[in-house]
Order: C-alpha cells, then sequence, then structure tokens
C-alpha cells in the first residue's frame, strides 16, 4: 500500500469520526499517529506527537488568539453593544426598515472590536430582536437580520478566522485584516440594500401586516447623547487598529491592550462585578484552550499530509483533470461550505487548508485573497441547514420557543444568498481583497 | 462546536460537571490558567507602554508569552474536557444520543477511550524532553541579559495531558455506567 493511500485512508477515517462525534482534536492525532506510525515507526510518531504539543503552538504569534477572545467578552459584558444599536437606531430613524439596517450598522462598527462572530450574535439577539418585534418586524426577519449580520465579525477586523488563516498560511496577519476590510464594509452595504429592498417593494415580507409601527416612544436621544454613547467604541477601534498599523505594536500587542482598553470601559461603565469578571477569564481559557489544541492537533495533521506527498498529488490530479483555477476553487468552495453543516469555522480551516494551500500556490493564486474567499465560505457554510453554528448562538441567546431553528433558518437565507454573491463578486475581482493589503 | 456557545457571561455558569476532590484541583489548575492569560495581557500592556513611552523595552516578552501559550493550553485542558467545552461536531451524536441512549453512550465512551489514548501518548512524548530540560538545565532566552528554564513548561505539559487522560477516563467511566443503568430506548437517562 502506497503512502499517498494511507493518506487518503486516514483523511476519510479521520472524517468519519468527526461527523460520528469524536472530539476532533482527538480525531486528527489519532488518526494522524496511526498514518505515520504505518509509514515510518512507531517511535517516530510519538516523537511527532511531542512535536506538536510542545513546539506547534510555542509562539509568540499565538498569543493573539486568547487576547482577542478575552477582548470580546469584555466588550460583551460591558454593553457598548447596545449603546451602538441606540445610537445607529436614532441615525436611521427616518428610513423605512431603518432598525433593521441600524442593526447591520451595529453590526458593522461591534466587528471592529471584535473578533469572533458568535459574540456579536448573541449580543445582538438580546439587543436588537425585541427591539424589531416591539416596531412591528416579523420574528423571523428580525432574527434573520441578526444572524446574518454576524457574519460581519469575521471579515472586519480584528477577525480570529483572519489569524487563523494568516498563522497556517504564513500571510501577515495585519495584511490579513486589512484584506477583509473593503469585503466587509461592501458585505455589510449589500445587506442594507436588501433590508432597503424589503422595505419599500415587499414590506409584507418584514413587517407584520405589512406596515412598521411608527415609534410612538418619546424621542431622547439628541446628537449630544449619542455621541457619548459611540465614544468609547470609537476610542477602542482607534487603539486597536490605529496602534497596530502606526506601527505601535504587533497584532499580538493590539489584542493586549485591545482586552485591557476594553476592560476599563467595563469598569467605568460599572458593568464588571468579580463573578463577571471571572466568567469572563475562564470561558475566554476555554475557547482559546479549544482553539489552540486544535491547531497543535492541526500541526500533527498537516505534516502528516506532507508525509505523504498528498497535496502535491492533488495538484497534480487536478491538472490532468484539466479542472483548471476556477474549477478548483468552485469545488473547494463548495467543500467549504458542506463542511460548514458538520464542524465549526476555525476546525474546517485546519482540516482543508493544509491540503489545499500547496494547490492554491500552485496555481499562483494571490494567498491573501484566497484567505478572504475562504471566510466567507466558511460563515456560509455557518448560516446554511442542517447545523448552523450561528443560528444555534441566536437560538440559544433568544430564549423564545415560538422561534424555531426554522424560523431562523428561513430568516437568514435572504442573506445566505447575498452572501454568495458577495463570494461571487470577491472571486471575480480580487483587487477588492488584495488592494488594501498589498498598498 | 460547543467551544463557541456559551455567551452569558452575566450569571453563574451552570454546573456542568459533578463535583469530586479531582474536579476541584482541575478547575484550580484551569484558574491559574486563566490567570496567565490575565498576567500576560498586563506584561504585554506594560511593554508596549515601556518601549513607546520610555524607549525602554521589557526584555524577554515575547519568550514568556510564547512560554504562557503552551501553559496555558495545558493547565487548561482537562478542565475544558471535563466541562464539555472541546469542539466536536454533534450532528449525528445528539440525535443519537436520545434516539438509543445505549448504544449512544457506549460511542461516546469509545470515543473518549481514543481521548485517553491521545493524550496518553502526548504525555509519554513529552517526558523524556521534560526530563532532558531538567537535566541539562535548558533556558530560553539571551545568557546574560534574561534568561529563564524550560522544565515548568515542559512539566505542566506532562501533567495537563496525563489529567486530561484522566479525565478522558472518568469520562469513560461515567457513560459507561450510565449505559448500564438505561434502556435503549426512550429519552436520554
Amino acid at each position: 500500500m502506497s503512502d499517498l493511500t494511507l493518506g487518503f485512508m486516514a483523511i476519510g477515517l479521520m472524517l468519519a469520526f468527526i461527523v460520528l462525534g469524536m472530539h476532533i482534536g482527538v480525531a486528527l492525532i489519532v488518526t494522524s499517529f496511526a498514518a505515520v506510525w504505518v509509514i515510518r515507526s512507531p517511535e517516530i510518531a510519538a516523537r511527532f506527537v511531542g512535536a506538536a504539543a510542545n513546539d506547534a503552538i510555542r509562539d509568540y504569534l499565538f498569543g493573539v488568539v486568547p487576547l482577542f477572545v478575552l477582548m470580546g467578552m469584555f466588550v460583551s459584558v460591558s454593553g457598548v453593544g447596545r449603546d451602538t444599536f441606540d445610537v445607529f437606531q436614532w441615525l436611521l430613524r427616518k428610513l423605512r426598515g431603518g432598525l433593521g439596517l441600524a442593526t447591520v450598522g451595529a453590526n458593522a462598527v461591534f466587528a471592529a472590536i471584535t473578533g469572533i462572530s458568535i459574540a456579536s450574535a448573541s449580543v445582538f439577539t438580546k439587543v436588537a430582536v425585541p427591539e424589531m418585534m416591539r416596531h412591528g418586524y416579523t420574528p423571523r426577519f428580525s432574527v434573520g437580520v441578526v444572524a446574518g449580520s454576524s457574519v460581519l465579525g469575521m471579515l472586519i477586523p480584528p477577525s480570529l478566522l483572519m489569524i487563523i488563516y494568516g498563522v497556517i498560511a504564513e500571510e501577515s496577519i495585519g495584511r490579513m485584516f486589512l484584506a477583509g476590510i473593503i469585503p466587509g464594509i461592501m458585505l455589510a452595504l449589500m445587506f442594507a440594500l436588501l433590508i432597503l429592498a424589503f422595505a419599500y417593494f415587499f414590506p409584507h415580507k418584514i413587517f407584520q401586516g405589512g406596515v412598521q409601527k411608527g415609534d410612538d416612544d418619546v424621542e431622547t436621544e439628541t446628537l449630544a447623547t449619542a455621541s457619548v454613547k459611540i465614544l468609547p467604541i470609537l476610542l477602542l477601534v482607534i487603539l486597536v487598529l490605529g496602534g497596530l498599523y502606526s506601527g505601535f505594536f504587533t497584532p499580538t500587542e493590539a489584542g493586549a491592550v485591545g482586552a485591557a482598553g476594553a476592560f476599563a470601559i467595563a469598569i467605568v461603565r460599572r458593568r464588571l462585578t468579580w463573578r463577571k469578571l471571572w466568567n469572563v477569564l475562564t470561558e475566554t481559557g476555554y475557547v482559546s484552550v479549544a482553539v489552540l489544541f486544535l491547531i497543535a492537533a492541526a500541526s500533527l495533521y498537516s505534516r502528516m499530509l506532507a508525509m505523504t506527498g498528498m497535496p502535491g498529488a492533488i495538484t497534480e490530479s487536478i491538472t490532468q483533470m484539466g479542472l483548471g483555477p476556477w474549477g478548483f476553487l468552485a469545488a473547494y468552495i463548495a467543500m467549504v461550505v458542506l463542511l460548514g453543516c458538520i464542524i465549526d469555522s476555525v476546525s474546517i480551516m485546519l482540516i482543508m487548508l493544509p491540503i489545499v494551500l500547496p494547490i492554491a500556490t500552485a496555481f499562483n493564486m494571490d494567498l491573501i485573497w484566497f484567505g478572504v474567499l475562504t471566510v466567507v465560505a466558511v460563515e456560509i457554510g455557518l448560516l446554511t441547514p442542517p447545523f448552523g453554528v450561528s443560528v444555534y448562538t441566536v437560538k440559544s441567546a433568544l430564549n423564545n420557543p415560538s422561534i424555531t431553528i426554522r424560523d431562523i433558518f428561513a430568516g437568514t437565507f435572504p442573506f445566505v444568498l447575498v452572501m454568495v454573491l458577495a463570494l461571487v463578486i470577491l472571486a471575480s475581482f480580487p483587487g477588492l481583497s488584495v488592494w488594501l493589503a498589498r498598498m | 462546536m460547543s467551544y463557541e456557545a456559551n455567551t452569558d457571561l452575566d450569571e453563574a455558569p451552570a454546573p456542568s460537571a459533578p463535583s469530586s476532590p479531582f474536579g476541584y484541583l482541575v478547575d484550580g489548575l484551569n484558574g491559574l490558567g486563566s490567570l496567565v492569560i490575565a498576567a500576560m495581557m498586563l506584561l504585554m500592556c506594560a511593554d508596549v507602554l515601556m518601549r513607546n513611552a520610555f524607549n525602554k523595552p521589557i526584555d524577554g516578552v515575547s519568550e514568556m508569552v510564547a512560554a504562557s501559550i503552551i501553559i496555558i493550553v495545558f493547565l487548561q485542558l482537562p478542565s475544558t474536557l471535563r466541562h464539555g467545552r472541546m469542539s466536536r461536531a454533534d450532528l449525528f451524536l445528539d440525535p443519537f444520543l436520545s434516539k438509543r441512549p445505549r448504544a449512544g453512550l457506549r460511542l461516546r465512551a469509545l470515543f473518549s477511550m481514543f481521548g485517553i489514548f491521545a493524550c496518553s501518548v502526548i504525555a509519554y512524548a513529552t517526558w523524556p524532553i521534560a526530563v532532558r530540560s531538567w537535566v541539562n538545565s535548558e533556558f530560553l532566552g539571551v545568557e546574560g541579559v534574561f534568561t529563564f528554564p524550560t522544565w515548568p513548561m515542559r512539566f505542566v505539559v506532562v501533567l495537563g495531558a496525563a489529567l486530561a487522560a484522566i479525565q478522558y477516563a472518568l469520562l469513560v467511566w461515567h457513560d459507561l455506567r450510565a449505559s448500564g443503568s438505561t434502556t435503549n430506548t426512550g429519552a436520554e437517562k
């Protein structure tokens, strides 16, 4: 049996284990260990495992993972999400469908200070959905807007997925962050257009009885109060992204400074108790450990793959099949969206990228552009049935049994279509992703 | 997917595992790991401040951060496991567990056995590295400027991996015991 066959068997077995519900990190370690054992020897396999656990994640760069997660957690408890939403609601109050637009806008700004779309989804489910339903929006549309626009968190920097892509593809994280800005803003604008189109042409689709309920509560927001509300979040954005791009600090330090800044905001706003502080710290631990353990396990897996020579063989057979770069890209994106129905975003990237990056390089693709496409495709997967993680987060944060998972998927569907359109645009015009990053 | 789920930070977390002396040890180490994350944040902020404001960077920050990552992961791995926060796909296992509880629990126990194996291999493979760094007094950093020994980091890996293996063994035991007392029909547990 050739090493190549063995490699394919290892991947098949690994995917089977994962689908059946084995811990993903364990599945990666066990199958890779077995494959290296057969190809070389048990001693070498054990040594590989030791190296993966001890050296693969012992890197200054990986500090970004816990630090940006910590920052996202502090931001979530500090209540600035609600403030941002209030300000956008006030700004857009004259437009039809204004609340939907406000949700998208607030998500886009909020995305600039958190790196995890789940944080946005849970914050805005609690803030925006009740408000929208109070104003006569259908429950379906309300949750759809929140779940759909939460994906902006992964495109607009800082973004956990961009960090992980940068690490695996050996692209600078600062550049990956820059690459997400234009696509993120573009997607936000496309979402806004979709909502406006619904509000003006098909109002019965998004409003109960086809009309938006007027704002009968007394207008209390003024320019002054709105500025006070938006100030902390703007300061934080300027601190993190400004410091990063002016060269005052590295991405890892940006995470540390951002976390400290978010902590300060939470303290000043008196949102932090000892209990909450402790919850934030332990929760950060759980999330980062799960991610970092996966990264370590995936380093073993990618060494195993390299050993079998699989990436080279796949590249060769794709060229022989005459699939070409576009065919390869389409197949890859379909695969990613499909995997998004089964596993979480980080695992998808860790499993797919070691196989496809050499192929993308062989086709002379720009790896930054490729990364942006990957992130959008992964996020589409997280919103498509039967198992969209973002959808489940919205469901659990909602705590309202009358809105079913089915409603949320149905409400999200128009946004998924817009994302597919965005993906096609981004694929056709690499400049949108690359221009800022390669400047 | 479970690792991204809990974002309700206002309340005390619901108890997700029964308490036991081993549980206290594991959660204690987890707390220690959380403190390391906080310390890492403060250290880096101090470094940024010292470097940009006073032009006096703190020596060895990047090495210390790198080592902290390993320490955080292996201090918190057993607890992450104990609270069911390791990422896994639930599309097959969860419905299966409620439809066929006995078979489901046994399948999960089988998967946990693979977990015992994976963590044991990590502990086994790291042991010689740890012993070597202790015997040879290996260190990180630049001699004369700042140095710190590598053995604490290595032994944390061994300890964390071993405890994670034990935690997996406990999961196996719990699942097998539960599967013995359930029939194969009806609702979970």
